[in-house]
C-alpha cells in the first residue's frame, strides 16, 4: 500500500456472560464514544461508519439498523458487513483508501447471553446437508480437533496447555470474562462436551463490543502524535462444506496471513512480529491456526508453544490478552483481537503488555472451522 | 480519489415468485456465471467477491459461507453486506471500494434472495422486539402510513400512482429477466386490484421474487481492455436516518437521507438538472407513491410536481428521463439483488446492450437504492471516466 | 427452468426455524413498560440538546448524538399524523391469531411528544380517518409491561 490506514482510536467493553443489565444501544454508545475520545474527534468529523453483526444472532432482521442513532450514524454513511468485525474493519480500510471516507468509524456488538449460540451455529451449515445433521460450531470444531490431533500425535492434555496459558495470562486483562490460575487438570476434568473438547476447551458464550477509529494517512498524521498502521490485510475463504476440506489444513488462513505479510514486507513472522492476537474459539485451533500463519513447521504448534514461545515473555506472544478462551461475543471477536493488538503497539497494554511491541498481528475468523479468515498487521 | 473503477460485465437470473429448479448457492452462481460470460471473464479474473442478502428472509446465518462458493468465492476475499433493501446498493458500492482502493484489480458482487425458501413476512416482522412486533403490519402497513401523509402534502393522486404501476409493468415486458410483465395493464385494473393497506393496493407494492443478480467491477487499464464502454463510477454515496417511523416527519416528502445522498453525488460529478443531464434512472422504488416521491427528492421536478412528471410522460421510455426501463423493484423484488439490479441495469444501459429496454445514447445514469424507511444509497454511472 | 412436470419431482427439505430470545430491554423500555403498568402513565424522554421529546423513549438522542434526559408524561389523547386501513392478514403478536381486518392503523403524535408512535386504531374505516383527528389510548385492565398494554386509539372528539 502506498498509502497507509492509520487506526487512532480504539475501546472495548468488559466481557461478560451477560450484560442484560445493559440495552445493547447503551453498551454500544459506551464504546462509541470512548473510541472517539481514544481518537480525539466528535461525531462531526466522522464521515462513515461501518458495523459487524448478524441478525440471527441478534433475533432481529436488518440488526445493523438498531444501532444508527447510537453509532452516531444520523445522515452519515453506514454499511453493515454481517460476518466478524476484521471484516468490518476491511470494508472501513476500503472506504478511506479509495477516498470515499477520511474518518471511519468501526463498531461490532454481539450477546451471545440473548440466544443459542451453537443452536445459532446451525444455521450457518448448507439446509439441505449439514445443517439436518445438526452439525454446529461445536461438533463440526470437535471433528476438525480429531482429525488434527490424529494427524500430528496431539494429546488432549497438549490442547489443555493452551487454556491454561489463555486463563492464567487473562488475569491480566481487565477486560477479560474468565481469568483465572488454571492448570492442565482442571481442563482434563472439565466435562466433556464434543470429544475432545471440553467444556474448558471452549470460548465462553460472552456479550461484549468494540469500536475503533480508522483515518486516511493525512488525517491520522494530523489528529494523532502516535497513529497505529495497518500494514498489512489478508482475507481468504475457503470451501463450505467439510467433506471438500482437508481439517488439519487450511489454505485460506494459509493464504490470507500470506498475503498480510507481503504487504507488510514480514518475511519471517516470528522474528518480525512482536505479538499475535488469534481468535481460537477453542484450544486446538490456537495450535491449528499458528502452524497455518508460519510461526511454526506442520504439527510444531505444540512444541512452539511448549519451548514457551508463544508465552508472554516468549519469542512470539500469542494472545497475551487470554484470547477469545478468556472472552467471545461472536462477531466481534476479530475486532477484539485487533483492539489489543493497537493496544499493545501502543505501549497501552498495561499488565499484558509485550516489551517493545512494535509490529503484531490480528486474526479473526468467520464460518466454521476457519473457513473464512482475516489477518491484519498493524505497527507504529 | 480512488483509482478510476468501472462496471464491466452484468449477469442477471430468471426472476419469478418460486425458482424450486435451483437452491440458494445455485442461484448465486446463476447470476454469477452470466456476468463472467459478459465480461469475457472466468472466476480466476477474480480477485475479491461481496455478497449482498438479507439473510433472515431465509432464516440463514452467515449464508455467505454456504453461497459464496457460487460466486467463485472459493479461495477469494470475500464477505457479505447486509442493510436491509439497501443490501444490493451496499454491496455495489462496496464492490466499487474493493477496485478503488487500489487493494483489487477486479471484484465481483453478488446480491441474491431467494423469499420462497422461507418466510419473508415474518423476516420482516422481527423488528424492534419492545415496540414494532405488536404492531407493524410490515412493510406494507408502514409504507400505507407514509403514503397517507404524502398525499396529503403533495397532493398526489391514485391515478397518478396507478400510472406508475402501468408503466413499470409495460416497461418490464423489454426486460426478459423481469418478474411481472403486464403488457396491457391499465389504470383502472391497478385501482381494482386488491386493497392491501389503504389506500394501497396490490398492483402498486413491489412482488417478492426469487432472483440474483452480479456484477464484476474492473480498475481504468483492466476495464478499458477488457470493455468496449466501460460503466464508469463517478459517485457513490450512503446516508442513513432514523429507523422509528414516527421519528420522521412526512416520511416519504422528507426522505433526507435520499435528497442529502443526491446532493453529495451531483456535487461530485457537477450534476446541476438532474432531469436533463441524466439519460437513464434505475432507482428503487419499493411501491408506486415512492416513485413519485423520489422524483421530487431527486431534483427530477420541484416539490408536489412529482404527480405531473407521471402524467406528462417524462419518466416513460420515450420521455426525457426514463426512469426504471428495466421494469423497477415493483415489477422484480429479490429484496438482496434488488439494488444491485438497479446498478446492473444502470450500467447495461451505458454498455449498450439494453436489447429492448435500451435507450438511445446513454452517457450518464442515475442509480438509487432504499431501505428500512431510512437509508439511501446513490450512485452515478458514466460512459465516460471523467 | 426445468418443465414443471420435471419441477414436480424436486425434493423439498422442509426446515422448522425455532430460536429463542431474551432481549434486553434496558433501562428507558423497562421505565417505560413499568410505569405504564403501574400507573397507566405513557411517557417520554426529553433530549437536553435539541428538546425533543422522543417516544419511544430511548437513551441517545440520534440526531444530538448525546443521551437524552428528563422523563415527561404524553399522552394519553393525541392526534393522529398518518393511518391506513389494513386488509391483509396480519398475526397480532399479542394473541398470535390473525387480527380481523380492515383494521386502523395510526401514526398517533401523542399531545406533548415530539415523535409520533405507530399503533392501532379503533376507527378502521378509510373513509372515517382523517390526518388531525383526535384519539386516546385505551390501556388494558391487567397490564403486563409490554407494548401491547396499549389496546388500541380510539377516537374522541
Ligand atoms: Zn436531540
Amino acid at each position: 500500500m502506498n498509502l497507509r490506514v492509520g487506526i487512532i482510536g480504539v475501546s472495548q467493553t468488559k466481557y461478560e456472560t451477560n450484560k442484560s443489565y445493559q440495552a445493547i444501544t447503551d453498551t454500544v454508545f459506551e464504546v462509541v464514544q470512548e473510541a472517539m475520545a481514544d481518537a480525539g474527534v466528535s461525531r462531526e468529523d466522522v464521515d462513515s461508519i461501518v458495523t459487524s453483526s448478524v441478525d440471527l444472532w441478534d433475533g432481529r432482521t436488518a440488526s445493523n439498523q438498531m444501532l444508527t442513532d447510537v453509532v452516531g450514524a444520523i445522515m452519515k454513511s453506514e454499511s453493515r458487513v454481517a460476518g466478524d468485525g476484521l471484516g468490518a474493519t476491511f470494508q472501513g480500510m476500503m472506504t478511506i483508501l479509495c477516498g470515499a471516507s477520511d474518518l471511519t468509524l468501526v463498531v461490532s456488538q454481539c450477546r451471545g447471553s440473548m440466544g443459542d449460540p451453537y443452536g445459532i451455529s446451525n444455521w450457518v451449515f448448507d439446509p439441505i446437508f449439514q445443517q439436518p445433521l445438526g452439525l454446529d460450531y461445536l461438533s463440526a470444531a470437535a471433528l476438525q480437533a480429531n482429525h488434527y490431533m490424529k494427524r500430528f500425535e496431539i494429546t488432549q492434555e497438549d490442547c489443555a496447555r493452551v487454556v491454561v496459558k489463555n486463563l492464567n495470562d487473562a488475569q491480566n486483562n481487565p477486560q477479560a470474562q474468565v481469568a483465572k490460575e488454571t492448570t492442565t487438570d482442571d481442563v482434563m476434568h472439565s466435562p466433556m462436551w464434543a470429544y475432545p473438547i471440553k467444556e474448558m476447551d471452549a470460548a465462553p458464550v460472552s456479550d461484549g463490543a468494540c469500536a475503533i477509529v480508522l483515518a486516511s494517512q493525512k488525517k491520522a498524521k494530523a489528529l494523532s502524535k502516535n497513529p497505529v498502521w495497518i500494514l498489512g490485510a489478508g482475507c481468504c475463504v475457503e470451501a463450505h462444506y467439510l467433506g471438500d476440506r482437508d481439517l488439519t489444513e487450511g489454505e485460506a488462513l494459509a493464504k490470507a496471513s500470506k498475503k498480510a505479510y507481503e504487504m507488510a514486507g514480514i518475511h519471517d513472522p516470528v522474528k518480525e512480529l512482536d505479538l499475535a492476537e488469534v481468535s481460537a474459539e477453542f484450544s486446538y485451533q490456537e495450535l491449528l491456526w499458528t502452524e497455518l500463519m508460519g510461526f511454526c513447521g506442520r504439527g510444531n504448534g505444540i512444541k512452539f508453544l511448549e519451548q514457551g514461545m508463544t508465552s508472554a515473555e516468549g519469542a512470539l506472544p500469542v494472545n497475551p490478552s487470554g484470547g477469545m478462551i478468556a472472552g467471545n461475543p461472536v462477531t466481534v471477536a476479530g475486532l477484539t483481537r485487533l483492539v489489543e493488538a493497537v493496544l499493545q503497539v501502543r505501549g497501552k497494554a498495561e499488565a499484558r503488555q509485550v516489551q517493545n511491541a512494535k509490529m503484531a498481528l490480528a486474526h479473526g475468523t468467520t464460518g466454521c472451522c476457519g473457513q473464512g479468515q482475516y489477518v491484519m498487521i498493524v505497527g507504529n | 480519489m480512488g483509482r478510476r473503477t468501472a462496471i464491466i460485465g452484468t449477469g442477471q437470473t430468471r426472476h419469478c415468485s418460486k425458482r424450486e429448479d435451483v437452491n440458494q448457492m445455485e442461484l448465486v452462481y446463476e447470476a454469477a456465471t452470466a456476468a463472467l460470460k459478459d465480461a469475457e471473464m472466468t472466476v480466476k479474473d477474480i480477485d475479491a467477491v461481496v455478497l449482498a442478502n438479507m439473510e433472515l428472509f431465509e432464516g440463514r446465518a452467515l449464508p455467505d459461507m454456504w453461497c459464496g462458493e457460487g460466486a467463485g468465492a472459493f479461495m477469494k476475499h470475500a464477505f457479505k453486506i447486509s442493510t436491509g433493501g439497501t443490501s444490493g446498493t451496499s454491496g455495489a458500492i462496496s464492490g466499487y471500494y474493493h477496485v478503488a482502493s487500489g487493494l483489487f484489480n477486479t471484484a465481483m458482487v453478488v446480491g441474491f434472495e431467494k423469499h420462497s425458501d422461507g418466510n419473508t413476512s415474518a423476516g420482516m416482522a422481527l423488528t424492534d422486539p419492545f415496540w414494532d412486533r405488536h404492531i407493524a403490519a410490515a412493510a406494507i402497513g408502514n409504507f400505507a402510513l407514509s403514503v397517507s401523509e404524502y398525499m396529503a402534502d403533495r397532493g398526489v393522486t391514485e391515478e397518478q400512482s396507478a400510472k406508475v404501476a402501468v408503466k413499470a409493468r409495460r416497461n418490464a415486458c423489454n426486460n426478459p429477466h423481469a418478474h411481472l410483465q403486464m403488457p396491457d395493464l391499465t389504470v383502472k385494473e391497478v385501482l381494482e386490484s386488491p386493497m392491501l393497506a389503504y389506500p394501497v393496493h396490490r398492483l402498486e407494492m413491489c412482488p417478492q421474487s426469487d432472483g440474483a443478480c452480479a456484477i464484476i467491477y474492473a480498475g481504468e487499464e483492466l476495464a478499458k481492455k477488457k470493455c468496449s464502454r466501460p460503466a464508469w463510477v463517478r459517485a457513490a454515496v450512503t446516508r442513513h436516518d432514523h429507523i422509528y417511523l414516527g421519528e420522521v416527519k412526512n416520511r416519504l416528502s422528507t426522505i433526507r437521507s435520499l435528497k442529502e445522498a443526491a446532493r453529495v453525488a451531483y456535487k461530485m460529478v457537477g450534476i446541476k438538472e438532474p432531469l436533463k443531464e441524466f439519460d437513464v434512472a434505475e432507482i428503487y422504488d419499493p411501491l408506486t407513491y415512492a416513485e413519485i416521491a423520489w422524483y421530487e427528492a431527486l431534483g427530477f421536478c420541484k416539490d408536489r410536481e412529482g404527480g405531473r412528471l407521471i402524467d406528462d410522460g417524462l419518466t416513460r421510455m420515450d420521455g426525457e428521463l426514463p426512469v426504471n426501463p428495466s421494469g423497477g423493484v415493483i415489477s422484480t423484488n429479490p429484496v438482496g439483488a434488488s439494488g444491485t439490479i438497479r446498478v446492473a441495469e444502470g450500467a447495461l444501459q451505458i454498455h449498450g446492450k439494453g436489447g429492448k429496454r435500451q435507450v438511445p445514447d446513454v452517457n450518464l445514469v442515475l442509480v438509487t437504492g432504499y431501505g428500512v424507511y431510512c437509508w439511501s444509497d446513490v450512485m452515478i454511472l458514466s460512459g465516460r471516466p471523467d | 427452468m426445468k418443465k414443471d412436470n420435471q419441477l414436480e419431482e424436486l425434493l423439498r427439505i422442509p426446515v422448522h426455524m425455532k430460536l429463542h430470545y431474551r432481549f434486553p430491554a434496558g433501562t428507558h423500555y423497562t421505565r417505560f413498560f413499568r410505569e405504564m403498568k403501574d400507573s397507566g402513565k405513557i411517557m417520554g424522554v426529553k433530549c437536553t440538546q435539541c428538546g425533543r421529546v422522543l417516544v419511544p423513549p430511548r437513551p441517545v438522542c440520534g440526531e444530538c448524538f448525546v443521551k437524552t434526559g428528563d422523563w415527561v408524561p404524553v399522552g394519553p389523547k393525541g392526534t393522529v399524523k398518518a393511518y391506513t386501513s389494513i386488509y391483509i392478514k396480519f398475526i397480532d403478536g399479542s394473541t398470535g391469531k390473525p387480527r380481523p381486518s380492515p383494521y386502523g392503523s395510526g401514526l398517533i403524535q401523542l399531545d406533548g411528544a415530539f415523535s409520533t408512535i405507530n399503533h392501532i386504531l379503533e376507527e378502521g374505516d378509510p373513509e372515517k380517518l382523517y390526518i388531525g383527528m383526535r384519539v386516546e389510548a385505551v390501556l388494558k385492565e391487567k397490564r403486563e409491561g409490554n407494548i401491547g398494554d396499549i389496546l388500541f386509539f380510539k377516537t374522541i372528539t
